[in-house]
């Protein structure tokens, strides 16, 4: 438990120091902009027109979703490694199992064209 | 019990500030290495060669005008650079400097690492999201949708060295190497994973979320003053933590060829900083349909082979 | 035990933040912290790994998904979807009393609260656990996912 009371203890240093600086750079600010244009988002100097918040390509949401699955076979693996040395021929056999039957929707995937980007 | 937490408290005060020191004199570095690959000098007018620079740039920033966007979901607005900032510091609490200078050893540390990565990705889609601003909020997507390819692959090269290592954590992972650094067994791994890194930092052939010339600034478009500073620290800290981890990893730590030490670890981070840097200013950017593909169809199967290869090795 | 509190309340305020909040991205935000107060929770238990893969996978891949999918559902509605947060008088009753059932049941109940002593190693304790005893339902596992990605790439499909 010492080990993540030291995590505490660097945790609460580094949002002291980020925070610190903030308000020191805050503190030491010369002025406030009085200039209205300063405030508009930068467009390379056209007037912004519309919401920023715009909507997205379906892309983004199906690569999100592909790495969470993805993610969490990764996660498997961790213990997994762990312990190989333990299990050896039989980890071996388990883990391609499971690699195997993921593979075939990483394949599917691809084939269905999810991995390229048009 | 006291001793160990005033212990704690000095040991993570020297890395803070080591590592802040170290974030500045990289950009510094990063701005000399390139005049030089263009044949021109770099900042050489403060201080000797330019040494002082560092500091004249932190006094800028602090003493610039502070714009807080009067679009911008301000809570959120001001919470994005303190997320980047700790989110940074934060994996420095496992790197192991030496073998007595580290702060702390945990046993999972690998996952300790996986797990702030993916906190600095949300605070880039936090800064990206609350500016209110389209190229803000192009980077910051562009920037998740990135990281969160490219940590796959980046996870999978870590399994092949806690294969080998047969732990998780980072000070056994650097005893293991005693007698062979995992560089030459984990070869596959090690190219994956310093790919991928390139990618999780942002750098040159993987920097689309910033792309200059199209988006301006990225995700930091609408942040000026320190709060810009922060992002831009915050990179060059996580630069600097890549450096130390690919040393961790792959390079035997504070290994060497004579008597063992921190001098070693950081001759070799800087060395791989420096290839970093040269990367940079050698090649051009990827498209973004590219950097997506080449992530996917790429290096995951490369680093899933290179897990099977790993593991049959150490079967037989 | 003032760890535990230090983690508790932020955790009940942030968690009320995602129920209570009217724009969606901000109860995505807070549903984060939510879900990263709750992974030192399971730090406090001594269930390290389970803690950092909760980081790993809800802070990083939920609520990126979350993010994305409401910039997506954004443009088929065509304006900003708000949480109108409806019966919350009835939400606020139910949940004061699944916590006066928790507390009434837990505490007449006869669990055994005492705190055992934990494996020299916890991730060789956990791997074994889970590749020896437990294997049949990780394989399975995998098919779930498999499920998952078709899943994920069909609806993908069928918007196209």
């Amino acid at each position: 438990m010492t080990a993540y009371l030291s995590l505490l203890v660097v945790f609460v240093l580094a949002v002291l120091l980020i925070g610190g600086i903030l308000v020191l750079s805050h503190l030491l600010n010369p002025q406030r902009s009085t200039n209205p244009a300063k405030g508009e988002a930068y467009e390379c100097g056209i007037i912004p027109k519309g919401d920023a918040r715009a909507p997205v390509s379906i892309r983004f949401f199906v690569m999100a979703l592909l790495f969470l699955i993805f993610d969490i076979e990764v996660v498997f693996l961790f213990p997994w490694a762990v312990v190989y040395h333990k299990l050896m021929l039989l980890g071996w056999i388990e883990m391609v199992i499971f690699l195997g039957i993921l593979l075939v929707g990483y394949f599917y995937a691809w084939g269905q064209g999810a991995f390229d980007w048009k | 019990m006291a001793q160990p937490i005033f212990q704690t408290l000095w040991k993570t005060g020297v890395v803070f500030l080591g590592a802040l020191t170290a974030a500045a004199y990289l950009v510094l570095a990063e701005r000399k290495f390139a005049g030089y690959f263009q044949e021109r000098y770099g900042p050489n007018r403060v201080g000797p060669f330019g040494l002082l620079q560092p500091l004249a740039d932190a006094v800028k920033l602090l003493l610039k005008e502070e714009v807080i966007f009067p679009q911008a979901s301000r809570g959120l607005y001001l919470a994005a650079p303190v997320i980047i900032g700790v989110a940074a510091l934060l994996p420095l609490a496992v790197i192991p400097f030496s073998e007595h200078f580290y702060i702390a050893d945990l046993p999972v540390a690998v996952l300790y690492l996986l797990a702030v990565g993916s906190l600095s990705t949300y605070g880039v889609l936090l800064g990206g999201w609350s500016s209110n601003s389209k190229y803000a909020l192009l980077g910051g997507l562009r920037s998740a949708a990135q990281m969160v390819s490219y940590e796959i692959a980046m996870a999978l090269a870590l399994v092949g060295v806690a294969l080998m290592a047969q732990s998780l954590s980072l000070v056994k992972i650097v005893q293991a190497q005693q007698s062979l650094w995992f560089l030459i067994p984990q070869i596959l791994g090690f190219v994956v994973f310093l790919i991928a890194a390139f990618a999780e930092t942002n750098r040159l052939p993987f920097d689309l979320p910033e792309a200059e010339s199209e988006l301006v600034a990225g995700y930091h478009t609408e942040y000026s003053a320190f709060k810009f500073a922060m992002f831009f620290v915050g990179e060059y800290i996580h630069l600097f933590i890549v450096g130390c981890l690919v040393t961790v990893l792959y390079l035997g730590g504070w290994y060497g060829p004579w008597k063992p030490g921190p001098h070693w670890f950081f001759l070799k981070t800087f060395l791989v900083l420096f290839f970093m840097i040269w990367v940079r200013w050698t090649y051009p950017r990827f498209r973004f349909d590219q950097l997506m593909r080449f992530s996917w169809k790429v290096l995951i199967p490369v680093a899933l082979l290179n897990l099977l290869l790993t593991s049959l090795w150490m079967a037989l | 035990m003032w760890i535990f509190w230090l983690i508790a309340i932020p955790l009940v305020l942030f968690a009320l933040g995602v129920v209570l909040s009217k724009n969606l991205f901000r109860s995505t935000i807070y549903l984060g912290a939510t879900l990263v107060l709750t992974a030192l929770i399971y730090l406090l238990l001594h269930a390290e790994l389970l803690g950092f893969i909760q980081i790993l996978l809800y802070t990083g891949g939920v609520a990126t998904l979350l993010v994305f999918a409401i910039m997506l559902t954004q443009r088929i509605v065509g304006e900003d979807i708000t949480q109108q947060s409806r019966g919350l008088v009835g939400g606020a009753i139910a949940s004061l009393a699944v916590l006066l059932i928790l507390f009434f049941f837990l505490g007449s109940s006869q669990l055994d609260f005492s705190v055992r002593p934990y494996p020299e190693n916890l991730n060789l304790a956990l791997g074994k656990n889970l590749f020896v005893t437990y294997v049949l339902p990780f394989e399975v596992l995998s098919v779930l996912l498999l499920a998952a990605i078709i899943g994920a790439i069909v609806m993908a499909r069928r918007d196209r």
